[in-house]
C-alpha cells in the first residue's frame, strides 16, 4: 500500500513522457481555474481507456487517490489534488455524429465549442453551454453538469444525455449503447445496481424528502450528487448514468459521451432595458419566463457602474437601477419577428423604454456589456487578491428580495465593490468579489461571510448554493447545510457504493472536514506588472502551440508567481529557473494568441520577452546590435542556419539569393 | 526586379527579409509575385532604396533585443517616411507577421497595410481564373490578430473553389526562427495537420517561415497566397 509501489509500477505501463514528476511541471499542471492550490505528486497525460485501466488498478490496489482532469476550467476546486492528477487532452478527441445529428458521441478532450463547430452544418448544438465553452472540455462539462446562459434546466447534460461509457473506480467498463456491456455490467456489478434501487425505495418511501429533491431542482443546482436520478428514472442503470453527470470525477471515469444534441437557432436579437429597482426587474423577469426568450441577463447597479458610458450603456446610474439584458432567438426571421412580439406583449404593462435590436454589431456590443463584467473585476483588483465568483441560485419568486438581501449581506462584510449579475430566468445570480488570502484575518471574513451566505441561501431561501459552478472542495462542507442530514447520509451512500476506497477525488463534493473550503488557498503573489491581473482561468490554454509540449501561458504564470514567491521567501530559485529556461522561455512561441482569449488581455509572450531581455548579456546584446547594424550580413547567417538545419535534414529547403 | 509604373495610384512596396532570403516553396518568390500583381493591376510601385539593410525589427524584439528592435524599427520609418512623403502613399508588406510588427510600432501616421488584406481590397483589378487544385490555407497568427483572416480565405475563394481552412491551430509555432532551433515545438502545434489535409494538394499562408513547418507537417507544398493570386490572375482587359 503505497504511493511508490503505484509509480512503479505505472511506469511499466505508461511511457515515460507521459509521467510528469518535475516540481516546475507538478505545481504547473496542479494549477486550475480555483482559488485552491494543491500539488500532485504525479501528473499523468493519459492517452487511453488502457491507461486509465492500469491507473485504476493500481490506485485501488496501492490506495492512491486519482483526480481527472480536461480542461482545468472549473472553479470550486474540483480538479486540484496532492496525490495523482489524470490529464486528458488532444488524445482524447474522437467524436461521432448520429442520427442526421441528433446525437454525438464525444470523448473528454474536445472543446464544447469544437462540438458545436462539429454540429454546425446540422443547425445543431451541444446543450450545455457555461460561458467557458471555447475552453471548457465535454469531460469537464459532463462531470460537472455545467450550463450557463440560455441552457437553463432543461438542456444540461442531465436531461440530454443518450448515453454513456464509464469506468468504475475498480476497473468495470460500461457502455451504456452496447447492450452486451449492459448485461455483463448487471451481472458483475447486480450489488451495486441493487444498492440503488434502495435508495430509490428509501427516497420515495419518504414524501418529504421526495418533495424536498424534486423542489430543490426546479432551480439550477450543482451542489451534492444528483438525486433527482432516483426519482426521475427507475431502472437503477438509468439512475447510475445520471448520478455520473455532476459527479466531479468521483464515482467514476467518463471515457466517453453522447448528447442528445438541440436546435442551434441561427436569428438573434436582444435588447438592454432599464429598471428603477430589482423588485420591477424581477416582476418583468417573471413575465418573461412565460414568453419565448433565450436568456435574460440581469446586471445590478453595481454592475451597471462597471460599464457607466460605454456605448448603451448611460453615463449616470442612478441608484438601486437594474439591467435585463433578454435574448431572443429563432429559426427565421417570421418567427424572430413573432418572439419579439410576443415578449413585448408580456412586458407593456412595465411602462418600459427598450428596442431589441437584431444589427449584429449591436447584439455583440450589448453581449459585451454583460460578458465584460466578471474581467473588469478581475482586471481592477488589487496586486496580490483574487477575483471570487460565487454562484446561487433562488426560486424565481423570491429572487428580487433574495438579490437585495444578498447586496446587504456583501456590504455587511465589507464588499462593498462586489458586483452581482446572473441568469434571471433561473434565479441563477454570479456575484464577483476580490479577496486577498494572504492575510489570516481575511480569510476569517470570508469565512464568517460564507457562513452567512449559507445561512441566507440554504435556510432563509431554500435555494442553491452552488448552481452552476459544481461542488468542488468550495462547498463540499456545506452540502449538509443545504440538503439536511437525511438527503446527505445518501449522498454519502451514494459515494461508498461507487468508491468503496475513497480513491476516487476524495474531498470534493463528500468531505468530513469542516474546514475545508478554507485550506489549501492559492497565493497569488505579484509577480509582475504584464501578468499579476492573471486569474487563472486557462481560457489562453486552447490557443498556445506550446500547451502539449511544454507550458501553457496560464502555467507559465503560475509558475513565474511561485518563483517570484520564492525569492520573496529567499529560497534558492537555482533549479527552477533553470527548468524555466527550456520549459518557459524557449518554448514560448511569444505569438501573442494568448491575449486574443484571455479575459483580461493579457499577452503571457511580453513577459517571457521581458525574461529574454533581462537575460542577454553584455556581449549577446553587442552582437545583436552588429547584426542589425549590418543587417544584410546578418541575412546571410539566416541562410547559414538553413543550411544547418538542410544538414541535419530537418528542413529541405532549398536558400537561395535574391535574384 | 524591374518595378511597375503604372498609370494608377502610388503604393510603397516594403518586402520582408524573410522572403527575400527563404526561397518559396515551388515557383515564383514572393517579392517577384508581388512586383507581378501591383504591375498587372497598374500600380506605380516605390521601393526603399536599399530594402536588404531594412528591418521592421521584429526578429529582435522577440529574442529580447529591444534596444536594437527599436533601432531597426526607427531606421525603416525614417526611410518609409520619406518615401511615403509623410504618410501620403499606402505602404504594403508581402509578410503578415511583419506587417502586423510595423502596424503596431511604426506611426500611426505611415498607413501599412498586409498584402494579403490590400489585394483582397483590390479583386476587381484582375482577371481570374480558377484553379482545379483543392486548397488548404491557413491564417497565421499575426493575421487572425489583426483580425484579417477573411483576406486569405477571400483571396483563396477567388482562386479556386475547392478550398479548406485549417482547423483548430491557433499558432503554428514556428515562431519567427524559433522552429529551427526548437523544432519540437512546431511538431507539437501542428501534430493535427496531416490528419487534416484530406484531398488538398496545395496549402497556402502569408508568412513564409511559417510556410516551412506548414508544409513539414501537412505534407504538402505550402506557398504565399499572394503567388496563388499572381498565379491565376491576368490584367483586366
Amino acid at each position: 500500500m503505497s504511493f511508490k509501489k503505484f509509480y512503479q509500477q505505472i511506469s511499466k505501463e505508461i511511457s515515460s513522457p507521459r509521467l510528469l514528476t518535475k516540481p516546475m511541471e507538478l505545481l504547473a499542471h496542479g494549477t486550475d481555474a480555483s482559488f485552491y492550490r494543491l500539488t500532485p505528486k504525479l501528473v499523468v497525460k493519459a492517452a487511453n481507456e488502457e491507461h486509465i485501466q492500469s491507473l485504476l488498478t493500481h490506485a485501488y490496489k496501492e490506495d492512491v487517490s486519482l483526480t481527472f482532469r480536461t480542461a482545468g476550467t472549473s472553479l470550486s476546486g474540483q480538479a486540484v489534488t496532492d496525490s495523482v492528477l489524470v490529464k486528458l487532452g488532444h488524445d482524447w478527441n474522437d467524436y461521432t455524429i448520429e442520427a442526421e445529428g441528433s446525437l454525438i458521441r464525444l470523448q473528454p478532450g474536445i472543446i464544447g465549442s469544437r462540438a458545436n463547430h462539429y454540429l454546425k452544418s446540422y443547425g445543431r448544438k451541444i446543450g450545455p453551454d457555461p460561458a467557458s465553452i471555447d475552453s471548457a472540455m465535454i469531460g469537464g462539462i459532463a462531470a460537472n453538469n455545467a450550463s450557463g446562459m440560455c441552457c437553463g434546466t432543461a438542456q444540461n447534460s442531465y436531461q440530454t444525455l443518450a448515453g454513456i461509457r464509464l469506468i468504475l473506480a475498480d476497473g468495470t467498463l460500461l457502455d451504456s449503447r452496447d447492450s452486451t456491456s449492459v448485461e455483463n455490467f448487471k451481472k458483475q456489478q447486480a450489488s451495486l445496481l441493487n444498492s440503488l434501487s434502495k435508495i430509490r425505495q428509501e427516497i420515495l418511501a419518504d414524501s418529504q424528502l421526495h418533495e424536498t429533491i424534486k423542489r430543490k431542482y426546479k432551480i439550477k443546482n450543482t451542489s451534492g450528487y444528483g438525486l433527482n436520478s432516483f426519482i426521475d428514472f427507475e431502472d437503477p442503470l438509468d439512475i447510475l448514468l445520471h448520478l455520473i453527470i455532476g459527479s466531479e470525477g468521483t464515482l467514476a471515469f467518463i471515457s466517453d459521451i453522447t448528447y442528445k444534441t438541440v436546435i442551434d437557432p441561427q436569428f438573434k436579437s436582444c435588447s438592454l432595458i432599464l429598471f428603477k429597482n430589482i423588485a420591477q426587474a424581477c416582476q418583468a423577469s417573471a413575465e418573461l419566463k412565460k414568453s419565448p426568450v433565450a436568456a435574460v441577463e440581469l446586471m445590478d447597479e453595481a454592475s451597471l457602474q462597471c460599464m457607466a458610458g460605454r456605448p448603451n450603456v448611460p453615463n449616470e446610474i442612478a441608484p438601486g437601477m437594474v439591467a435585463l439584458l433578454v435574448d431572443l432567438r429563432a429559426c427565421s426571421s417570421e418567427e424572430l419577428k413573432t418572439k419579439i412580439e410576443k415578449v413585448q406583449l408580456c412586458i407593456k404593462d412595465y411602462g418600459l423604454d427598450y428596442n431589441f435590436t437584431s444589427d449584429a454589431k449591436t447584439y455583440a456590443n450589448l453581449w459585451e456589456i454583460r460578458k465584460g463584467l466578471f474581467p473588469i473585476v478581475g482586471a481592477n483588483r488589487d496586486s496580490g487578491t483574487t477575483v471570487i465568483i460565487e454562484d446561487v441560485c433562488f426560486p424565481l419568486d423570491e429572487l428580487a428580495q433574495a438579490t437585495v438581501a444578498l447586496q446587504n449581506l456583501l456590504l455587511k462584510h465589507g464588499y462593498d465593490k462586489a458586483i452581482i449579475f446572473g441568469h434571471a430566468l433561473e434565479g441563477n445570480l454570479h456575484f464577483v468579489f476580490t479577496q486577498d488570502f494572504n492575510q489570516a484575518s481575511e480569510v476569517q471574513r470570508y469565512a464568517s461571510f460564507m457562513d452567512d451566505l449559507s445561512e441566507l441561501v440554504c435556510d432563509q431561501y431554500h435555494g442553491s448554493l452552488k448552481a452552476e459552478h459544481g461542488t468542488g472542495r468550495n462547498m463540499a462542507p456545506f452540502i449538509e447545510a443545504e440538503w439536511g442530514a437525511n438527503a446527505y447520509r445518501l449522498m454519502q451512500q451514494v459515494k461508498n457504493i461507487f468508491d468503496p476506497k475513497n480513491i476516487l477525488n476524495p474531498d470534493v463534493i463528500i468531505s468530513t472536514n469542516s474546514q475545508l473550503h478554507l485550506q489549501n488557498l492559492k497565493p497569488i503573489p505579484q509577480a509582475d506588472a504584464l501578468v499579476d491581473q492573471c486569474i487563472e482561468c486557462g481560457f489562453c490554454e486552447s490557443a498556445c502551440p506550446s500547451k502539449d509540449l511544454t507550458l501553457s501561458p496560464r502555467q507559465r504564470i503560475a509558475v513565474w508567481r511561485e518563483i517570484k514567491r520564492q525569492e520573496n521567501a529567499g529560497e534558492d530559485t537555482k533549479n527552477w529557473l533553470k527548468d524555466f529556461q527550456y520549459l518557459g522561455n524557449d518554448t514560448c512561441a511569444a505569438d501573442g494568441m494568448c491575449a486574443t482569449k484571455c479575459p483580461v488581455d493579457i499577452d503571457t509572450g511580453q513577459l517571457i520577452k521581458k525574461l529574454r531581455t533581462l537575460q542577454h548579456s553584455s556581449l549577446t546584446r553587442s552582437v545583436a546590435q552588429f547584426s542589425a547594424k549590418h543587417f544584410s550580413l546578418s541575412q546571410s547567417f539566416i541562410k547559414t542556419g538553413l543550411k544547418l538545419a538542410k544538414v541535419t535534414g530537418k528542413y529541405p529547403q532549398q536558400p537561395k539569393t535574391k535574384s | 526586379m524591374t518595378l511597375a509604373q503604372g498609370d494608377g495610384p502610388k503604393v510603397i512596396y516594403f518586402s520582408s527579409c524573410v522572403n527575400s532570403v527563404l526561397a518559396p516553396e515551388s515557383g515564383k518568390s514572393t517579392p517577384k509575385s508581388v512586383l507581378s500583381l501591383l504591375k498587372k493591376a497598374g500600380f506605380h510601385v516605390l521601393m526603399p532604396e536599399s530594402p536588404k539593410s531594412l528591418c521592421c525589427g521584429m526578429p529582435y524584439e522577440s529574442k529580447g533585443f529591444d534596444k536594437s528592435a527599436k533601432n531597426k524599427t526607427l531606421e525603416l520609418q525614417n526611410s518609409l517616411w520619406q518615401l511615403s512623403d509623410q504618410g501620403r502613399i499606402a505602404i504594403i508588406c508581402d509578410n503578415s507577421p511583419c506587417s502586423y510588427h510595423m502596424i503596431n510600432t511604426l506611426t500611426d501616421k505611415l498607413k501599412v497595410l498586409d498584402a494579403p488584406s490590400f489585394f483582397a481590397q483590390h479583386l476587381d483589378l484582375f482577371k481570374i481564373t480558377k484553379t482545379q487544385n483543392s486548397l488548404l490555407t491557413f491564417s497565421v497568427c499575426s493575421q487572425q490578430k489583426a483580425g484579417e483572416s477573411a483576406a486569405l480565405n477571400k483571396i483563396a475563394q477567388a482562386c479556386s473553389q475547392k478550398l479548406k481552412e485549417v482547423e483548430e491551430i491557433t499558432c503554428c509555432g514556428f515562431a519567427g526562427d524559433r522552429g529551427f532551433s526548437h523544432p519540437e515545438l512546431n511538431s507539437s502545434s501542428l501534430k493535427s495537420l496531416r490528419d487534416q489535409v484530406g484531398k488538398c494538394t496545395k496549402g497556402y499562408s502569408s508568412s513564409r517561415s511559417c510556410e516551412i513547418g506548414l508544409k513539414t507537417h501537412s505534407g504538402i507544398p505550402f506557398n504565399s497566397i499572394l503567388q496563388l493570386l499572381d498565379e491565376c490572375s491576368a490584367p483586366k482587359e
